[in-house]
Protein backbone atom coordinates (compact mmCIF):
# COMPACT_ATOMS: atom_id res chain seq x y z
CA UNK A 1 0.00 0.00 0.00
CA UNK A 2 1.46 3.31 -1.00
CA UNK A 3 2.17 6.02 0.96
CA UNK A 4 -0.01 8.45 -1.12
CA UNK A 5 -2.91 5.92 -1.66
CA UNK A 6 -6.48 6.28 -0.67
CA UNK A 7 -6.55 3.85 1.57
CA UNK A 8 -3.40 5.23 3.40
CA UNK A 9 -5.54 8.18 4.15
CA UNK A 10 -8.33 7.13 5.98
CA UNK A 11 -8.45 8.43 9.57
CA UNK A 12 -8.16 6.59 12.00
CA UNK A 13 -10.57 6.38 15.51
CA UNK A 14 -10.04 9.80 17.51
CA UNK A 15 -8.55 11.86 14.35
CA UNK A 16 -9.81 15.72 14.81
CA UNK A 17 -12.42 16.89 11.56
CA UNK A 18 -10.37 20.51 12.21
CA UNK A 19 -7.07 19.34 11.26
CA UNK A 20 -8.12 19.10 7.71
CA UNK A 21 -9.16 22.72 6.89
CA UNK A 22 -5.70 23.98 8.24
CA UNK A 23 -4.14 21.44 5.18
CA UNK A 24 -6.64 22.58 2.71
CA UNK A 25 -5.63 26.43 3.64
CA UNK A 26 -1.91 25.19 3.13
CA UNK A 27 -2.51 24.02 -0.43
CA UNK A 28 -5.46 27.09 -0.93
CA UNK A 29 -3.10 29.75 -0.10
CA UNK A 30 0.21 28.44 -2.00
CA UNK A 31 -2.16 28.08 -5.28
CA UNK A 32 -3.66 31.77 -4.47
CA UNK A 33 -0.82 33.08 -5.99
CA UNK A 34 -2.12 32.99 -9.13
CA UNK A 35 -3.97 36.05 -9.00
CA UNK A 36 -0.67 37.70 -7.32
CA UNK A 37 1.69 36.84 -10.14
CA UNK A 38 0.86 40.22 -11.31
CA UNK A 39 3.60 42.06 -9.44
CA UNK A 40 6.25 39.75 -11.63
CA UNK A 41 5.20 41.55 -15.03
CA UNK A 42 6.77 45.04 -14.96
CA UNK A 43 10.21 43.23 -13.45
CA UNK A 44 9.75 40.37 -16.25
CA UNK A 45 9.55 42.93 -18.87
CA UNK A 46 13.04 44.43 -17.88
CA UNK A 47 14.74 41.40 -17.42
CA UNK A 48 17.43 42.94 -20.45
CA UNK A 49 16.90 46.24 -19.64
CA UNK A 50 16.98 46.50 -15.89
CA UNK A 51 15.84 49.67 -14.94
CA UNK A 52 13.56 50.19 -18.09
CA UNK A 53 12.54 47.85 -20.75
CA UNK A 54 15.17 47.21 -23.94
CA UNK A 55 14.19 46.53 -27.24
CA UNK A 56 14.44 42.64 -26.81
CA UNK A 57 12.53 42.52 -23.42
CA UNK A 58 8.77 41.26 -23.45
CA UNK A 59 6.03 42.88 -23.85
CA UNK A 60 4.14 42.84 -20.78
CA UNK A 61 0.91 42.33 -22.65
CA UNK A 62 3.29 39.16 -23.21
CA UNK A 63 4.08 37.80 -19.70
CA UNK A 64 0.71 38.42 -18.25
CA UNK A 65 -0.80 36.09 -20.64
CA UNK A 66 1.16 33.67 -18.24
CA UNK A 67 -1.79 34.34 -16.43
CA UNK A 68 -5.17 34.06 -18.77
CA UNK A 69 -3.56 29.93 -19.32
CA UNK A 70 -2.74 29.20 -16.03
CA UNK A 71 -6.54 29.98 -15.23
CA UNK A 72 -7.42 28.02 -18.57
CA UNK A 73 -5.55 25.11 -17.21
CA UNK A 74 -6.89 25.48 -13.84
CA UNK A 75 -10.49 24.75 -15.02
CA UNK A 76 -9.56 22.17 -17.49
CA UNK A 77 -7.38 19.97 -15.43
CA UNK A 78 -10.23 20.57 -12.87
CA UNK A 79 -12.77 19.17 -14.98
CA UNK A 80 -10.65 16.11 -16.48
CA UNK A 81 -8.94 15.13 -13.44
CA UNK A 82 -11.60 15.25 -11.36
CA UNK A 83 -12.80 11.71 -11.50
CA UNK A 84 -9.20 10.74 -10.83
CA UNK A 85 -9.23 12.71 -8.05
CA UNK A 86 -11.91 11.01 -6.58
CA UNK A 87 -10.51 7.37 -7.28
CA UNK A 88 -6.88 8.09 -5.90
CA UNK A 89 -7.85 10.50 -2.91
CA UNK A 90 -7.05 13.57 -1.95
CA UNK A 91 -3.18 13.15 -1.11
CA UNK A 92 -2.46 12.06 -4.28
CA UNK A 93 -4.15 14.97 -5.83
CA UNK A 94 -2.62 17.27 -3.17
CA UNK A 95 1.35 15.71 -3.92
CA UNK A 96 0.47 16.47 -7.79
CA UNK A 97 -0.75 19.74 -7.44
CA UNK A 98 2.69 20.46 -5.06
CA UNK A 99 5.16 19.00 -8.26
CA UNK A 100 2.79 20.82 -10.38
CA UNK A 101 2.98 24.43 -8.60
CA UNK A 102 5.81 24.34 -7.12
CA UNK A 103 7.95 22.93 -10.28
CA UNK A 104 5.77 25.11 -12.52
CA UNK A 105 8.25 27.90 -10.57
CA UNK A 106 11.30 26.33 -11.09
CA UNK A 107 10.49 25.72 -14.64
CA UNK A 108 9.38 29.48 -15.02
CA UNK A 109 12.50 30.39 -13.09
CA UNK A 110 14.52 28.68 -15.93
CA UNK A 111 12.56 30.38 -18.63
CA UNK A 112 13.60 34.20 -16.78
CA UNK A 113 17.10 33.18 -16.46
CA UNK A 114 17.67 32.21 -19.96
CA UNK A 115 14.75 34.79 -21.53
CA UNK A 116 13.06 31.91 -22.91
CA UNK A 117 8.83 33.26 -22.77
CA UNK A 118 7.74 30.12 -23.44
CA UNK A 119 9.50 28.27 -20.58
CA UNK A 120 7.66 30.45 -18.38
CA UNK A 121 4.03 29.96 -20.23
CA UNK A 122 4.44 25.99 -19.81
CA UNK A 123 6.13 26.10 -16.66
CA UNK A 124 3.55 28.61 -14.78
CA UNK A 125 0.99 28.57 -17.51
CA UNK A 126 0.58 25.12 -18.47
CA UNK A 127 2.10 22.88 -15.64
CA UNK A 128 1.20 25.44 -12.96
CA UNK A 129 -2.42 25.64 -13.69
CA UNK A 130 -2.33 22.03 -13.89
CA UNK A 131 -1.54 21.86 -10.28
CA UNK A 132 -4.43 25.21 -9.28
CA UNK A 133 -7.00 22.62 -11.06
CA UNK A 134 -5.73 19.78 -9.01
CA UNK A 135 -4.59 21.96 -5.74
CA UNK A 136 -8.12 23.88 -6.25
CA UNK A 137 -10.81 21.05 -6.16
CA UNK A 138 -8.22 18.65 -4.15
CA UNK A 139 -9.67 19.00 -0.30
CA UNK A 140 -13.90 20.39 -1.65
CA UNK A 141 -14.73 16.40 -1.52
CA UNK A 142 -12.68 15.92 1.74
CA UNK A 143 -14.13 18.61 3.72
CA UNK A 144 -17.90 18.08 2.93
CA UNK A 145 -17.32 14.94 4.18
CA UNK A 146 -15.72 15.70 7.36
CA UNK A 147 -18.58 18.40 7.83
CA UNK A 148 -21.41 17.02 6.57
CA UNK A 149 -22.88 19.18 9.36
CA UNK A 150 -21.37 22.60 8.15
CA UNK A 151 -20.34 21.94 4.46
CA UNK A 152 -20.84 25.40 3.60
CA UNK A 153 -18.74 26.33 6.77
CA UNK A 154 -16.11 23.55 5.77
CA UNK A 155 -15.26 24.39 1.80
CA UNK A 156 -15.32 28.21 2.62
CA UNK A 157 -12.46 27.95 4.98
CA UNK A 158 -10.58 26.41 2.24
CA UNK A 159 -11.44 28.39 -0.94
CA UNK A 160 -11.05 31.80 1.56
CA UNK A 161 -7.31 30.40 1.24
CA UNK A 162 -7.41 30.82 -2.55
CA UNK A 163 -9.05 34.46 -2.38
CA UNK A 164 -6.25 35.06 0.13
CA UNK A 165 -3.30 33.42 -1.17
CA UNK A 166 -2.00 37.02 -3.24
CA UNK A 167 -2.09 39.01 -0.06
CA UNK A 168 0.86 36.79 0.80
CA UNK A 169 2.56 35.92 -2.07
CA UNK A 170 2.27 39.55 -3.48
CA UNK A 171 4.14 41.28 -0.75
CA UNK A 172 6.38 38.34 0.06
CA UNK A 173 7.65 38.16 -4.16
CA UNK A 174 7.70 41.99 -3.96
CA UNK A 175 10.38 42.30 -1.00
CA UNK A 176 12.15 38.22 -2.58
CA UNK A 177 12.82 40.83 -5.75
CA UNK A 178 14.05 44.10 -4.01
CA UNK A 179 16.35 41.04 -1.95
CA UNK A 180 17.62 39.42 -4.99
CA UNK A 181 17.87 42.48 -7.56
CA UNK A 182 21.46 43.55 -8.46
CA UNK A 183 22.65 45.99 -11.14
CA UNK A 184 22.34 43.02 -13.77
CA UNK A 185 19.65 41.49 -12.62
CA UNK A 186 16.03 42.27 -11.43
CA UNK A 187 15.73 39.53 -8.93
CA UNK A 188 13.04 37.76 -10.54
CA UNK A 189 14.35 34.07 -11.39
CA UNK A 190 15.75 33.75 -7.80
CA UNK A 191 12.59 34.69 -6.51
CA UNK A 192 10.60 32.25 -8.56
CA UNK A 193 13.08 29.46 -7.25
CA UNK A 194 12.39 30.44 -3.58
CA UNK A 195 9.08 30.50 -4.06
CA UNK A 196 8.92 27.19 -5.80
CA UNK A 197 10.51 25.37 -3.15
CA UNK A 198 8.50 27.23 -0.40
CA UNK A 199 4.68 26.27 -2.61
CA UNK A 200 5.81 22.96 -3.60
CA UNK A 201 6.99 22.38 1.00
CA UNK A 202 3.89 24.37 2.10
CA UNK A 203 1.51 22.08 0.02
CA UNK A 204 2.79 18.99 0.38
CA UNK A 205 2.54 18.98 4.18
CA UNK A 206 -1.25 20.10 3.05
CA UNK A 207 -1.23 17.09 1.35
CA UNK A 208 -0.12 14.61 3.94
CA UNK A 209 -2.56 16.27 6.36
CA UNK A 210 -5.24 15.29 4.64
CA UNK A 211 -7.37 12.29 5.82
CA UNK A 212 -10.55 11.13 4.74
CA UNK A 213 -13.36 9.54 7.24
CA UNK A 214 -14.44 6.30 7.15
CA UNK A 215 -17.38 5.19 5.07
CA UNK A 216 -19.80 5.21 8.40
CA UNK A 217 -17.92 8.10 10.05
CA UNK A 218 -20.57 10.97 10.82
CA UNK A 219 -20.27 13.84 13.42
CA UNK A 220 -21.32 12.91 17.30
CA UNK A 221 -25.24 13.40 17.44
CA UNK A 222 -25.56 14.91 13.66
CA UNK A 223 -28.28 13.38 12.02
CA UNK A 224 -29.27 13.71 8.29
CA UNK A 225 -32.36 15.44 7.56
CA UNK A 226 -35.30 13.81 6.04
CA UNK A 227 -35.03 14.68 2.37
CA UNK A 228 -38.88 14.90 1.56
CA UNK A 229 -38.88 17.92 0.22
CA UNK A 230 -35.34 18.85 1.02
CA UNK A 231 -33.04 20.43 -1.26
CA UNK A 232 -30.40 17.85 0.29
CA UNK A 233 -30.44 14.75 -0.92
CA UNK A 234 -29.18 11.87 1.26
CA UNK A 235 -28.70 9.68 -2.17
CA UNK A 236 -25.63 9.95 -5.14
CA UNK A 237 -25.04 10.79 -8.29
CA UNK A 238 -22.25 9.29 -10.47
CA UNK A 239 -20.40 12.60 -11.83
CA UNK A 240 -20.93 10.92 -15.39
CA UNK A 241 -24.80 11.56 -14.79
CA UNK A 242 -24.28 14.57 -12.98
CA UNK A 243 -23.66 16.71 -15.88
CA UNK A 244 -26.48 15.13 -17.81
CA UNK A 245 -29.05 16.49 -15.25
CA UNK A 246 -31.03 19.97 -16.36
CA UNK A 247 -29.63 20.79 -12.28
CA UNK A 248 -26.04 20.65 -12.93
CA UNK A 249 -26.37 23.35 -16.00
CA UNK A 250 -28.24 25.72 -13.99
CA UNK A 251 -25.65 25.74 -11.53
CA UNK A 252 -23.22 25.86 -14.44
CA UNK A 253 -25.27 28.62 -15.11
CA UNK A 254 -24.96 30.73 -11.13
CA UNK A 255 -21.50 29.78 -11.26
CA UNK A 256 -20.40 31.83 -14.66
CA UNK A 257 -23.10 34.74 -14.44
CA UNK A 258 -22.31 35.12 -10.54
CA UNK A 259 -18.53 35.40 -11.47
CA UNK A 260 -18.65 36.91 -15.41
CA UNK A 261 -20.07 40.24 -12.87
CA UNK A 262 -17.58 40.24 -9.83
CA UNK A 263 -14.58 38.96 -12.15
CA UNK A 264 -15.43 42.28 -14.75
CA UNK A 265 -15.68 44.90 -12.17
CA UNK A 266 -12.45 42.94 -9.98
CA UNK A 267 -10.39 43.60 -13.04
CA UNK A 268 -11.39 47.15 -13.42
CA UNK A 269 -11.28 48.55 -9.92
CA UNK A 270 -8.53 50.32 -10.25
CA UNK A 271 -8.93 51.91 -13.18
CA UNK A 272 -13.25 52.46 -13.14
CA UNK A 273 -12.87 54.13 -9.29
CA UNK A 274 -9.95 56.62 -10.84
CA UNK A 275 -11.99 57.45 -14.12
CA UNK A 276 -15.40 57.83 -11.94
CA UNK A 277 -13.89 59.74 -9.12
CA UNK A 278 -11.15 61.82 -10.84
CA UNK A 279 -10.02 64.27 -8.91
CA UNK A 280 -12.33 64.11 -5.97
CA UNK A 281 -10.89 61.33 -4.63
CA UNK A 282 -7.72 63.62 -3.36
CA UNK A 283 -10.45 66.57 -2.75
CA UNK A 284 -9.04 68.44 -6.36
CA UNK A 285 -11.96 69.15 -8.93
CA UNK A 286 -11.87 67.49 -12.29
CA UNK A 287 -11.24 64.45 -14.50
CA UNK A 288 -8.69 62.18 -14.10
CA UNK A 289 -7.23 63.69 -17.23
CA UNK A 290 -6.81 66.99 -16.07
CA UNK A 291 -5.18 66.33 -12.93
CA UNK A 292 -1.10 66.98 -12.71
CA UNK A 293 1.24 63.82 -12.62
CA UNK A 294 1.54 64.22 -9.40
CA UNK A 295 -2.10 64.07 -8.44
CA UNK A 296 -2.11 61.20 -10.87
CA UNK A 297 0.03 58.99 -8.60
CA UNK A 298 -2.02 59.91 -5.51
CA UNK A 299 -5.33 58.63 -7.21
CA UNK A 300 -3.43 56.02 -8.14
CA UNK A 301 -2.40 55.05 -5.03
CA UNK A 302 -6.08 55.12 -3.33
CA UNK A 303 -7.31 53.09 -6.38
CA UNK A 304 -4.72 50.25 -4.94
CA UNK A 305 -5.95 50.86 -1.24
CA UNK A 306 -9.57 50.24 -3.13
CA UNK A 307 -8.52 47.08 -4.71
CA UNK A 308 -7.09 45.88 -1.43
CA UNK A 309 -10.10 46.23 -0.03
CA UNK A 310 -11.97 44.75 -2.56
CA UNK A 311 -9.85 41.52 -1.88
CA UNK A 312 -10.42 41.42 1.54
CA UNK A 313 -14.01 41.58 0.52
CA UNK A 314 -13.74 38.33 -1.50
CA UNK A 315 -12.01 36.99 1.55
CA UNK A 316 -14.54 37.76 3.99
CA UNK A 317 -17.20 36.49 1.57
CA UNK A 318 -15.77 33.52 0.71
CA UNK A 319 -15.98 32.37 4.79
CA UNK A 320 -18.95 34.33 5.62
CA UNK A 321 -21.63 33.73 2.99
CA UNK A 322 -20.48 29.98 2.69
CA UNK A 323 -20.79 29.60 6.10
CA UNK A 324 -24.34 31.46 6.28
CA UNK A 325 -25.48 29.48 3.72
CA UNK A 326 -25.67 26.07 6.23
CA UNK A 327 -27.95 28.36 8.03
CA UNK A 328 -30.61 29.42 5.29
CA UNK A 329 -29.85 26.97 2.53
CA UNK A 330 -27.56 27.60 -0.56
CA UNK A 331 -30.60 28.09 -3.06
CA UNK A 332 -31.43 31.22 -0.47
CA UNK A 333 -28.15 32.21 -0.46
CA UNK A 334 -27.47 32.69 -3.91
CA UNK A 335 -31.26 34.09 -4.41
CA UNK A 336 -29.47 37.11 -1.71
CA UNK A 337 -26.62 37.15 -3.87
CA UNK A 338 -28.23 37.84 -7.31
CA UNK A 339 -31.04 39.74 -6.48
CA UNK A 340 -28.70 42.07 -3.75
CA UNK A 341 -25.83 42.39 -6.79
CA UNK A 342 -28.46 43.11 -9.48
CA UNK A 343 -29.50 46.45 -7.43
CA UNK A 344 -26.17 46.94 -6.48
CA UNK A 345 -24.64 47.39 -9.85
CA UNK A 346 -27.84 49.26 -10.36
CA UNK A 347 -27.12 51.74 -7.75
CA UNK A 348 -22.83 52.12 -8.69
CA UNK A 349 -23.92 54.88 -11.39
CA UNK A 350 -25.91 56.89 -9.25
CA UNK A 351 -23.72 57.11 -6.60
CA UNK A 352 -20.71 57.88 -9.15
CA UNK A 353 -23.02 60.73 -10.34
CA UNK A 354 -23.90 61.76 -6.65
CA UNK A 355 -20.03 62.18 -6.10
CA UNK A 356 -20.84 59.80 -2.94
CA UNK A 357 -17.79 57.90 -2.47
CA UNK A 358 -18.59 56.03 0.93
CA UNK A 359 -21.64 54.60 -1.09
CA UNK A 360 -19.82 53.36 -3.58
CA UNK A 361 -16.74 51.64 -1.80
CA UNK A 362 -19.77 50.09 0.59
CA UNK A 363 -21.57 48.99 -2.40
CA UNK A 364 -18.48 47.45 -3.81
CA UNK A 365 -17.09 45.95 -0.85
CA UNK A 366 -20.27 43.51 -1.05
CA UNK A 367 -20.44 43.00 -4.18
CA UNK A 368 -16.69 41.65 -4.10
CA UNK A 369 -17.91 39.50 -1.22
CA UNK A 370 -21.13 37.95 -2.90
CA UNK A 371 -18.35 37.52 -5.69
CA UNK A 372 -16.51 34.99 -3.40
CA UNK A 373 -19.36 33.98 -1.58
CA UNK A 374 -20.13 32.32 -4.91
CA UNK A 375 -17.33 30.63 -5.23
CA UNK A 376 -16.92 29.01 -2.47
CA UNK A 377 -20.88 28.12 -1.54
CA UNK A 378 -20.82 26.36 -5.06
CA UNK A 379 -19.10 22.59 -3.61
CA UNK A 380 -21.75 22.85 -0.56
CA UNK A 381 -25.26 23.23 -3.54
CA UNK A 382 -23.56 20.68 -5.52
CA UNK A 383 -23.55 18.11 -2.56
CA UNK A 384 -26.84 19.31 -1.31
CA UNK A 385 -28.09 18.59 -5.01
CA UNK A 386 -25.99 15.34 -6.13
CA UNK A 387 -24.62 13.96 -3.13
CA UNK A 388 -20.80 13.45 -1.51
CA UNK A 389 -19.59 10.76 -3.17
CA UNK A 390 -18.64 12.36 -6.58
CA UNK A 391 -18.36 15.73 -5.29
CA UNK A 392 -15.39 16.60 -6.18
CA UNK A 393 -15.66 15.63 -9.66
CA UNK A 394 -18.53 17.37 -10.15
CA UNK A 395 -16.83 20.63 -9.00
CA UNK A 396 -13.83 19.81 -11.26
CA UNK A 397 -16.27 20.10 -14.05
CA UNK A 398 -18.29 22.93 -12.93
CA UNK A 399 -15.47 25.23 -12.66
CA UNK A 400 -15.45 25.24 -16.58
CA UNK A 401 -17.72 28.17 -16.00
CA UNK A 402 -15.21 29.54 -14.14
CA UNK A 403 -12.89 29.24 -17.12
CA UNK A 404 -15.93 30.56 -19.69
CA UNK A 405 -16.60 33.82 -17.25
CA UNK A 406 -12.75 34.66 -16.92
CA UNK A 407 -13.40 35.85 -20.37
CA UNK A 408 -17.06 37.19 -20.36
CA UNK A 409 -16.85 39.45 -17.22
CA UNK A 410 -13.79 41.13 -18.40
CA UNK A 411 -14.64 40.95 -22.11
CA UNK A 412 -17.91 42.28 -21.66
CA UNK A 413 -16.49 45.27 -19.22
CA UNK A 414 -13.44 46.31 -21.76
CA UNK A 415 -16.01 46.37 -24.71
CA UNK A 416 -18.61 47.85 -23.42
CA UNK A 417 -15.99 50.90 -21.84
CA UNK A 418 -14.44 51.39 -24.94
CA UNK A 419 -17.47 51.15 -27.69
CA UNK A 420 -18.78 53.58 -24.75
CA UNK A 421 -15.52 56.13 -25.55
CA UNK A 422 -15.68 55.48 -29.20
CA UNK A 423 -19.07 57.30 -29.18
CA UNK A 424 -17.58 60.02 -27.01
CA UNK A 425 -18.82 59.36 -23.93
CA UNK A 426 -16.76 60.97 -21.11
CA UNK A 427 -14.59 58.42 -19.30
CA UNK A 428 -16.44 58.79 -16.17
CA UNK A 429 -19.80 57.89 -17.32
CA UNK A 430 -18.38 55.03 -19.45
CA UNK A 431 -19.04 52.40 -17.01
CA UNK A 432 -22.68 53.03 -16.50
CA UNK A 433 -24.22 50.85 -19.19
CA UNK A 434 -21.85 48.19 -17.92
CA UNK A 435 -22.99 48.20 -14.81
CA UNK A 436 -26.25 47.88 -16.01
CA UNK A 437 -25.73 44.55 -18.02
CA UNK A 438 -23.72 42.89 -15.49
CA UNK A 439 -26.90 43.61 -13.42
CA UNK A 440 -28.95 42.31 -16.15
CA UNK A 441 -26.53 39.33 -16.07
CA UNK A 442 -27.58 38.88 -12.47
CA UNK A 443 -31.34 38.62 -12.92
CA UNK A 444 -30.37 36.17 -15.63
CA UNK A 445 -28.36 34.43 -13.17
CA UNK A 446 -31.58 34.52 -10.89
CA UNK A 447 -33.84 32.65 -12.84
CA UNK A 448 -30.98 30.26 -13.39
CA UNK A 449 -30.67 29.27 -9.38
CA UNK A 450 -34.79 29.57 -9.28
CA UNK A 451 -34.99 26.80 -11.70
CA UNK A 452 -32.81 24.59 -9.25
CA UNK A 453 -34.62 21.37 -7.75
CA UNK A 454 -33.74 17.96 -6.58
CA UNK A 455 -32.41 15.70 -9.46
CA UNK A 456 -35.01 12.75 -10.58
CA UNK A 457 -34.66 9.83 -8.89
CA UNK A 458 -33.60 7.85 -12.47
CA UNK A 459 -30.28 9.49 -11.70
CA UNK A 460 -29.57 8.31 -8.72
CA UNK A 461 -26.98 5.80 -8.21
CA UNK A 462 -28.18 2.53 -6.46
CA UNK A 463 -28.73 2.66 -2.87
CA UNK A 464 -24.92 0.86 -1.72
CA UNK A 465 -25.19 1.87 1.89
CA UNK A 466 -23.15 4.88 1.50
CA UNK A 467 -23.76 7.38 4.73
CA UNK A 468 -23.78 11.16 4.39
CA UNK A 469 -20.08 11.49 5.52
CA UNK A 470 -18.78 8.58 3.70
CA UNK A 471 -16.34 7.69 0.93
CA UNK A 472 -15.94 4.79 -1.26
CA UNK A 473 -12.53 3.03 -1.94
CA UNK A 474 -10.62 2.92 -5.12
CA UNK A 475 -12.64 -0.17 -6.12
CA UNK A 476 -16.14 0.76 -4.94
CA UNK A 477 -16.12 4.17 -6.94
CA UNK A 478 -15.56 2.33 -10.11
CA UNK B 1 -7.51 0.34 8.97
CA UNK B 2 -10.21 -0.18 6.08
CA UNK B 3 -13.31 1.67 5.33
CA UNK B 4 -15.20 -1.10 7.05
CA UNK B 5 -14.40 -0.47 10.53
CA UNK B 6 -16.94 0.56 13.22
CA UNK B 7 -17.68 3.98 13.57
CA UNK B 8 -16.65 5.64 17.06
CA UNK B 9 -18.44 9.29 16.95
CA UNK B 10 -17.28 10.48 20.30
CA UNK B 11 -13.55 10.11 19.98
CA UNK B 12 -13.76 10.71 16.40
CA UNK B 13 -13.27 14.01 17.33
CA UNK B 14 -11.78 14.10 20.88
CA UNK B 15 -8.60 12.17 20.81
CA UNK B 16 -6.12 13.88 18.85
CA UNK B 17 -4.68 16.58 20.53
CA UNK B 18 -5.43 20.33 20.73
CA UNK B 19 -2.61 21.55 20.74
CA UNK B 20 -1.57 19.55 17.71
CA UNK B 21 -4.64 21.29 15.75
CA UNK B 22 -4.06 24.64 17.44
CA UNK B 23 -0.25 24.30 15.93
CA UNK B 24 -1.78 23.74 12.30
CA UNK B 25 -4.07 26.67 12.51
CA UNK B 26 -0.88 28.63 13.64
CA UNK B 27 0.75 27.19 10.37
CA UNK B 28 -1.66 28.73 8.13
CA UNK B 29 -2.88 31.52 10.38
CA UNK B 30 0.00 33.56 10.94
CA UNK B 31 1.24 33.83 7.26
CA UNK B 32 -3.04 34.57 6.32
CA UNK B 33 -2.99 37.44 9.70
CA UNK B 34 0.04 38.85 7.41
CA UNK B 35 -1.21 39.35 4.42
CA UNK B 36 -3.89 40.98 6.19
CA UNK B 37 -2.33 43.51 7.73
CA UNK B 38 -0.25 44.37 4.58
CA UNK B 39 -3.83 44.91 2.61
CA UNK B 40 -5.35 46.71 5.20
CA UNK B 41 -1.89 49.03 5.10
CA UNK B 42 -2.37 49.52 1.55
CA UNK B 43 -6.46 49.83 2.00
CA UNK B 44 -5.77 52.58 4.56
CA UNK B 45 -5.02 54.98 2.25
CA UNK B 46 -8.48 55.03 0.84
CA UNK B 47 -9.58 56.35 4.03
CA UNK B 48 -7.08 59.20 4.84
Amino acid sequence: MGLLSRERTIAGPGFNRWLVPPAALAIHLSIGMVYGLSVFWKPLSQTIGITQPATDDWKISTVSLTFSIAIFFLGSSAAVFGRWLERVGPRQAGVAAACCWGGGFLIAAAGARSHQIWLIWLGLGVIGGCGLGLGYISPVSTLIKWFPDRRGLATGMAIMGFGGGAMIGAPLGDRLMRHFATPTSVGVWQTFVVLGIVYFLAMLSGAFGYRIPRADWKPAGWQPKPEARSMVTTHQVHVDQAWKTPQFWALWGVLCLNVSAGIGVLGMASPLIQEMFGGRLIGVPGALAQLTPEQRLDVASIAAGFTGLLSLANIVGRLGWASLSDSIGRKRTYMIFFALGAVMYALVPTAGRLNLLPAFVAIFVVILTMYGGGFSTIPAYLADIFGTQYVGAIHGRLLTAWSVAGLLGPGLVNYIREFQLARGVAPADAYNVTMYVLAGLLVIGFFCNLAVRPVNPKYYLPDQGTPVGGNLSAKGAQ
Amino acid sequence: MTESQPADDERATGSTSWVVVALAWIAVGVPMLWGVWMTLKKAALLFR
